[in-house]
């Protein structure tokens, strides 16, 4: 499949696009974390990491390589496998300040959301995701999820918020997730 | 317009990039001064952090479940298997190789030239020790004669080298006139054991085993007779006592035969096709030979 090929499938939100990239450069990007101090699960979550961040950019339709997809995800995985280091560094810098405390809460902010957000129906995560991740128009999303109009899609998309909204606010107390 | 919206309506359509530029700006400013407003804008942004993170995730699983099937050659099984093998294929190739060249030297070998320590060296040593004395008795003008015949020696000194059978580079010395099959009549003139018997044997390209049919008849009035019939040797008498053999020689001539019975050596012409009396051969130089290329066809 040539690179043309695959960005136009992304762009149509074919995420079978997704498999064949994931398949085609898996060794030539794990080895790149791998040679660099990284294990084979890094290097692993790096490189799905950086697909990830690819589709999130190419799915919009909107993105034009000058360069092999093969090229832009090597330095993507380059770019992220730099910030995991430094991260790790910054990690063990933190731990020595007892700063570890503030990740906690914050995680456990994103688990009670991730939560509710799975607790919803299919269509509601759908519909946010293409919104909010993909960055889908209202028409695409009206297209992709079989509604009659793009106001449809804004109506839906409004009341599934409202709905993760709620969700959140009556499980939790404010106090849980403000200061 | 921000003034008709309340906090959770402002920060969503801030956040879903619905408003005007105007009204980002007024919303920014706002939000460095209303804590209310910001917390609701902190609670919206973690909301929509969760949907991508969310997203994300169920990417990243979808991959995870994508079965990768490395390349053997990628391997570090197949690498060490690869690695062994290679050497080991290079090394046979080098043996292999190296034992050609070793071959192609033999076979190269200028035979114009004087190959006495080739010949030395892959033939065999003790005929020449065996002929010795014989080469020693030749004239002048024997040795005359062998310098014509020259090229027809290489050629045998080849066929000696390449077969690498000691037993055929014996005759150093040719003397093509003389040769023609041995008769009884040789044997039975005062001349037996003169050295034309002898040059007949040197004459001799090559010696194999007797592949003549033979067939032995008792016949008791030729007691110690032979005949040839239709490229077949008969030996007529009581041949059953003791075992026998048939020395079959090659030569430029044709093929000689020579029987061999009971510890004597017996001359046979083929085309003797009636029963002839077996007659001993008393040479003793051409017995040595007989002697010599018998041995030699039994090694």
């Amino acid at each position: 499949m040539k690179d043309s090929e695959v960005l136009n499938k992304i762009s149509k939100g074919d995420e079978s696009a997704l498999d064949f990239l994931y398949k085609k450069y898996y060794r030539m990007m794990t080895n790149l974390v791998i040679k660099n101090n990284g294990t084979e699960q890094e290097a692993k979550d790096i490189y799905q990491d950086a697909l990830v961040v690819f589709w999130q950019k190419a799915v919009s339709g909107n993105l034009i390589l000058t360069s092999k997809i093969s090229t832009f995800l090597y330095s993507i995985c380059l770019n992220l496998w730099r910030k995991e280091l430094e991260r790790k560094s910054r990690l063990v810098h933190d731990q020595k300040d007892g700063a570890h405390y503030s990740n906690f809460e914050q995680e456990e902010k994103a688990k009670i959301i991730h939560d509710c957000i799975n607790g919803m129906g299919e269509t509601c995560r759908k519909i946010l995701s293409y919104h909010y991740f993909d960055g889908l128009s209202m028409t695409d999303i009206a297209e992709k999820l079989g509604y009659a109009n793009t106001d449809t899609a804004k109506t839906k998309k409004y009341k599934c918020k409202q709905k993760l909204y709620q969700l959140v606010k009556t499980k939790y107390s404010k106090s849980d997730f403000l200061d | 317009m921000n003034r008709n919206l309340n906090n959770g309506e402002f920060v969503s359509r801030y956040l879903d990039n619905e408003l005007s530029e105007i009204d980002k700006l007024d919303f920014e400013n706002k939000l460095l001064r209303d804590t209310d407003l910001r917390e609701e804008y902190n609670f919206q942004k973690d909301l929509v952090n969760g949907i991508k993170e969310v997203r994300r995730m169920e990417l990243k699983s979808r991959l995870s479940n994508i079965p990768i099937e490395i390349p053997i050659y990628q391997t570090i099984g197949f690498k060490t298997i690869a690695a062994v093998t290679i050497s080991a294929g290079i090394g046979i190739g080098a043996y292999f190789t190296l034992a050609d060249k070793n071959e192609a030297s033999l076979t190269k070998i200028d035979l114009k030239q004087n190959n006495s320590e080739l010949v030395e060296e892959y033939a065999i040593p003790e005929i020449p020790e065996a002929i010795q004395p014989i080469i020693e008795k030749k004239t002048k003008d024997e040795k005359t004669q062998v310098t014509k015949k020259k090229k027809t020696d290489d050629a045998t000194l080849a066929k000696h080298t390449e077969a690498s059978e000691p037993k055929v580079i014996q005759p150093n010395v040719i003397q093509p006139d003389v040769v023609k099959p041995l008769d009884n009549e040789d044997f039975e003139s005062n001349e037996i054991g003169n050295e034309n018997q002898v040059n007949n044997l040197e004459n001799i390209k090559e010696n194999v085993e007797s592949n003549v049919a033979v067939s032995t008849i008792k016949d008791k009035k030729n007691k110690f007779h032979y005949k040839f019939f239709e490229n077949k040797l008969y030996l007529l008498g009581n041949f059953n006592d003791m075992p026998y053999e048939i020395i079959e020689l090659n030569s430029t001539k044709g093929k000689s035969y020579f029987l061999y019975y009971d510890q004597n050596y017996y001359q046979l012409n083929k085309e003797q096709l009636k029963p002839t009396p077996l007659v001993k051969i008393e040479n003793d130089s051409l017995v040595n030979e007989l002697k010599i290329i018998q041995m030699n066809q039994n090694n």
